[in-house]
């Protein structure tokens, strides 16, 4: 049925895709007011420099390309094929570890010193574990970290005297196919600030949600009821984002399967010629969880990261 | 995996791309002809999923923009699905940006092409989260594996799968109403 869906679904995408005009929409709108012209002619400007830019940029590559140099120089070489040791293996297609650190100098102060630089998953570059990974921070994001060294200074809340400067290092977090800045993270030994415990209730299987998602005693962890707000951030500090659970306004209540979900998870339909559908399959340390919420709905985490997690007790 | 190295198995229009092969860029050619084969059809795919046309045209010359520092890419990896997730994180974050900062929109997006062609899909693409939308259209549209869907979102196998799932539920029933 799935197949059949998709099917149907392709088609009407790729009418839609080719349906989408070659010129540009911008041009011919036409004003209808004073600020709306001011608001399209300012767009104009923009885009008129933007594309002065790609002309320059990619007409000076398309010179070299086209000449009769043997082979075109590209400005920066592809980044590396081998990532440290221990680290998940880095796309080859990535910018260069060079660039990397030219675009992270920009987001850290001049006296910083350059200590070391690594490309990978984000969760497995994240070297003092100090990052989450939730924001605009996947654990699986293909990223460059960039660690600076520097001297901080560390001043309490309410005008207390400030520490002496202590030794401590900033890593940088880029895009390792863009390069785009995705965060920064300063850390400098201190006393870690413990956060307080989200009131979470631990739910028995007679409860008719339970039903609902099919967790039984072999096929489930633990059956919680949380809180709204941040409480499922705090129980599963290495999980990917799940907006509907983080913004919903009523308590959740959420089923730790021991692994998959037991109904099944509709994947991506196989490639042409394949005839199995690509199998499930979960993270190190991970499991589907199930999700119901006040209003009744019902929502499957997939491939949830139990790092860090500690099954509250009764 | 030749396939791999298409951005779409979609023929493109408008003589850019006369046939599927020609989609196929091999890593060793210079970029200007990835440019002109692939153009049209990365600006297609982006204006699906940021839903502006102008955008997706922006977006897709940053694109290329960013693909003069790495060209050419290593040997023996297809062109087409480099461009295809620098162009798909570019919009990503364009969204999230948009949305982190409250823009407000200079002008109602002109999307006439698509209301006239199909409202029902296009409205209801349009109720999908932007990473959401672009795994339905890179693995629906475009038949890229989940494999490389969550590599190139940047987020776990689970999580496209999860978003899949969640994609098509939320299309579903839109879609049959649309066919009774």
């Amino acid at each position: 049925v799935s197949d059949e869906f998709d099917q149907r679904l392709r088609q009407r995408l790729n009418a839609l895709s080719e349906a989408v005009p070659a010129q540009r929409q911008r041009n011919r709108v036409q004003p209808t007011n004073v600020t709306t012209r001011a608001a399209v002619g300012g767009g104009g400007l923009l885009l008129a420099g933007l594309l002065v830019v790609v002309a320059l940029r990619l007409g000076a590559q398309w010179s070299i390309g086209t000449s009769q140099s043997p082979s075109p120089a590209p400005t920066v070489s592809a980044g590396p094929t081998e990532s440290p040791a221990g680290l998940a293996a880095a796309p080859p297609l990535g910018i260069s570890e060079a660039l990397a650190v030219q675009l992270a100098r920009q987001h850290v102060s001049s006296d910083s010193v350059f200590v070391s630089a690594s490309s990978g998953r984000f969760a497995d570059v994240n070297h003092y574990d100090k990052m989450g990974s939730r924001g605009p921070k996947q654990a699986n994001q293909q990223v460059w970290a960039v660690d600076f060294e520097s001297l901080y200074t560390i001043c309490p809340p309410g005008g207390s005297a400030c520490y002496s400067p202590r030794p401590g290092f900033t890593t940088v977090i880029l895009d390792e196919f863009t390069g785009d800045w995705i965060t920064t993270f300063s850390y400098s030994p201190a006393e870690p600030v413990p956060s307080p415990e989200p009131s979470v209730a631990v739910l028995g299987f007679d409860d008719p949600r339970a039903r609902q998602c099919g967790a039984t005693v072999d096929n489930t962890i633990v059956l919680l009821e949380i809180p709204p707000g941040s409480a499922f951030e705090q129980l599963f500090p290495n999980a990917l984002d799940f907006p509907e659970v983080d913004d919903a306004t009523g308590p959740v209540f959420l089923v730790v399967y021991r692994g998959l979900y037991p109904g099944g998870v509709a994947y991506a339909p196989p490639l042409p010629g394949a005839s199995r559908w690509p199998a499930p399959s979960l993270s190190p340390n991970s499991v589907d969880m199930c999700a119901v919420f006040a209003d009744g709905s019902r929502l499957v985490l997939g491939d949830v990261s139990l790092d860090g997690f500690t099954p509250p007790t009764q | 995996m030749q396939h791999f190295g298409t951005l779409g198995r979609i023929p493109s229009v408008e003589g850019a791309v006369a046939s599927l092969d020609g989609l196929a860029i091999p890593v060793t050619e210079p970029l200007e002809e990835a440019y002109r084969a692939l153009l049209p059809t990365l600006v297609r795919r982006l204006a699906l999923i940021v839903r502006d046309v102008d955008e997706a045209q922006d977006l897709a010359q940053q694109t290329f923009l960013r693909a003069t520092e790495t060209w050419p890419p290593s040997k023996g990896q297809p062109a087409g699905a480099w461009l295809t997730t620098v162009g798909v994180r570019l919009a990503i974050d364009a969204v999230r940006r948009r949305k982190r900062w409250g823009f407000l929109p200079l002008r109602e997006s002109d999307a006439t092409w698509a209301l006239t062609v199909d409202p029902d899909v296009w409205r209801a693409l349009g109720t999908l989260d932007v990473r959401t939308r672009a795994a339905l259209v890179l693995t629906v549209l475009d038949g890229y594996t989940q494999a490389e869907v969550t590599e190139m979102l940047g987020v776990t196998r689970g999580g496209v799968a999860s978003m899949l799932s969640r994609g098509r539920d939320r299309l579903r029933p839109l879609l049959e109403e649309g066919n009774q």
